[in-house]
């Protein structure tokens, strides 16, 4: 089969791989229909998060057909057409049983390695690191669904793909850091990153109740799209959001703060230039200036929804304000399987089609273009790609103009 | 887990430094020897020195032991001295004292989730005979005596006195509390002798043996929650992952960290 494999650096190639096959009784394999590329696929790309190894099959948002089934599935049939979460569950261990999916215990095979990081394993992803199980993503034509019976969602005939697609991780993802911010009514939610979670999130705020949504970015069509779904926008590029947020609150500050963005905030001024030079220099792993201005401008009392990916460690977090402050602090990957049956049917009912956000679609041997257009975050917000679409003739030709630049 | 180094540098800086001093000694003894010791004298310096300036050992080679990545490794060089090991795990599993007592009873079942044991067989009552794989396809066996079997409580074993090797375990089973299933606690202790058995063995060990048996805990959970234990490997990779001759700082971590 054709896959998307990554080989360093900013350096994803389309390659021909052995196709997966059943190795527990109790996986499937999924011939995939559609699959996208995740903002949280740009920390791999980028190289931010250890634990990739060359050749690894990335992706981890996609649905599809299943093909195989494992003699221990009991649910699922080969024919079912479903939608994968992201994270890995058992769905018969204490935190499986508690609802934390994403804190399953039996679905990380280097969870030794994983509670070495982080004290206690996480659970496994789909082409995610081999800190989280080293399972091969879905950027792929088929692939390989460990505890088959757990994690995919029937979905119904009539919504298309990019209808559902979403429901592998972004839309339930932005979801959860809504609710993670402990939203009451007329609050005002602040959200930093208005990447395809962000945008999520603040649909998701708006409709848990909150009276307003300040989204920040700095791509025009990113805050576009944000003020579509109905939030207030301001651009970091242009305007301090530290000044700014507590002259739009009366002086109060957001009740939340959404940290959309993660690891590799962006930004300008001497924290962002302090944190770039440490990640570059190998003494961090995280650069949290987005978390800083959240804790800063968050409001006494409020909530600070960790949403964004972080994976090691990071430095200058004030706590000092975050404690005085009294904040309270939400955080995590998400539980997937708590929200995508509600979700599915929201979408169901017409009161959110979450194809919004999709921009671009490409076919999966023009990913790794994708991945660098992404990477600039510019007018890309979403791509979704065609595991079994031909090439497009555009790049095609750039490939035989140049063949160094696209491999 | 092969202790071989990608870069085949296998001995210590310390002993590469003795190796050397020791090597350069001989030489300059062997070039004033009139007698017939100078020749084998010259040719165990020469072979000396080269050993402390490459830092290269054929003979640890061939015993897949090494001694150059610091004071943590079991296998030190020559084996010089009688060393006892000992490590405890503990981890919670969702099932009752008796349902795990009842599956670790059978000591066959133990292969099922530690990385080294191939067989284990109670071949009389009381008596359990272990393989497991050492270095260079080399089995590894001993006879162990089930001392205490307490059933839903306690299980502990140690080996025969005229066994090669020197070891015992206990298993104990404790209801968690919260009804969150059975804390089951391992003790183990190797004996591990001076010489080449003792090597095979810490070896077999690992770097940590602590770290070892935390991995096959973890897999017991797994098959005792699940019915399966999670795996990765079989899997599709891309053609870097073979034939990419150098490795990512990620990898070289990976390469450290995973067996």
């Amino acid at each position: 089969m054709r896959a998307l494999c990554w080989n360093g650096i900013k350096d994803v190639r389309v390659e021909t791989v052995p196709d997966p096959k059943i190795i527990n009784p109790k996986d499937a394999i999924l011939k995939i229909t559609s699959t996208a590329i995740c903002g949280s696929d740009l920390h791999l790309y980028g190289g931010y998060m250890p634990g990739l190894k060359h050749g690894d099959i990335l992706g981890h948002e996609f649905m599809g057909e299943v093909v195989e089934v494992g003699k221990e599935v009991k649910k699922l049939k080969v024919g079912d057409r479903v939608v994968v979460p992201f994270t890995i569950a058992c769905g018969n261990c204490f935190f499986c049983d508690e609802q934390l999916w994403a804190c399953c215990d039996n679905s990380n095979p280097n969870a030794a390695l994983g509670a070495k990081m982080f004290g206690y394993t996480t659970s496994g992803l789909f082409g995610y690191t081999h800190l989280c199980g080293g399972y091969a993503g879905g950027q792929a034509q088929y692939v390989r669904v460990p505890f088959a019976d757990v994690g995919p969602l029937k979905v119904p005939a009539h919504l298309s793909d990019e209808q559902v697609l979403f429901l592998s991780d972004i839309y339930p993802t932005g979801y959860m850091a809504a609710e993670n911010a402990n939203i009451r009514q007329g609050d005002t939610v602040a959200i930093w990153g208005c990447g395809p979670v962000g945008q999520f999130a603040i649909r998701s705020a708006l409709s848990l109740g909150a009276g307003r949504v300040i989204a920040i970015d700095d791509s025009q069509e990113r805050l576009k799209m944000a003020k579509q779904g109905g939030a207030l926008t301001l651009n970091f590029k242009e305007v301090n959001v530290v000044d700014v947020l507590p002259e739009m609150t009366g002086g109060l500050g957001p009740d939340s703060c959404i940290d959309a963005v993660g690891m590799e905030a962006h930004g300008y001024g001497i924290g962002a230039v302090y944190d770039l030079a440490k990640t570059k220099v190998g003494l961090m792993t995280d650069r949290p200036n987005v978390l800083r201005q959240c804790i800063y401008t968050c409001r006494k009392g409020g909530t600070v929804s960790i949403i964004g990916v972080y994976g090691g460690v990071a430095d200058k977090i004030p706590l000092g304000a975050a404690f005085n402050k009294g904040l309270n602090f939400k955080m995590g990957q998400t539980h997937m399987l708590r929200y995508m049956k509600p979700l599915l049917e929201k979408i169901e009912a017409g009161e959110i089609d979450p194809s919004f956000v999709v921009t671009h679609r490409a076919a999966l041997e023009d990913a790794p273009k994708m991945y660098s257009e992404f990477a600039k975050r510019g007018k890309v917000v979403k791509t979704v790609l065609d595991p079994f679409g031909a090439r497009t003739k555009v790049e095609r030709a750039r490939e035989e103009l140049a063949p160094q630049a696209s491999r | 887990m092969d202790l071989q180094p990608k870069n085949g540098v296998n001995v210590g800086n310390s002993e590469r430094l003795a190796s050397g001093v020791l090597g350069g000694v001989l030489v300059l003894m062997a070039t004033r020897q009139r007698s017939w010791l100078a020749q084998p004298l010259a040719l165990i310096g020469v072979s000396l020195l080269g050993r402390g300036f490459s830092g290269k050992c054929a003979v640890y080679k061939q015993l897949g032991v090494s001694s150059a990545h610091g004071g943590h490794h079991l296998a030190l060089p020559g084996g010089m001295f009688n060393r006892t090991v000992k490590v405890q795990k503990t981890v919670t599993v969702k099932a009752s004292p008796a349902e795990v007592y009842g599956f670790w009873r059978q000591f066959e079942n133990l292969p099922r989730f530690t990385q080294n044991l191939i067989s284990v067989a109670e071949k009389q009552p009381g008596m359990t005979h272990w393989v497991a794989r050492g270095p260079n396809d080399l089995h590894l066996e001993w006879e162990a005596r089930i001392h205490e079997d307490t059933p839903n409580e306690r299980i502990s074993w140690a080996t025969t006195e005229d066994s090669p090797i020197q070891h015992n375990g206990s298993v104990s089973f404790r209801e968690a509390p919260a009804g969150r299933g059975t804390e089951i606690k391992v003790v183990l202790r190797y004996d591990i002798p001076a010489g080449v058995m003792g090597q095979a063995l810490a070896k077999v060990l690992g770097d940590e043996p602590g770290q070892q048996l935390d991995a096959d805990l973890r897999r017991l959970k797994m098959y005792l929650e699940t019915g399966e234990v999670a795996r990765t490997d079989g899997q599709p990779a891309g053609a870097g992952r073979d034939t990419t001759g150098q490795m990512s700082t990620n990898d070289a971590i990976l390469d450290l960290s995973i067996k």
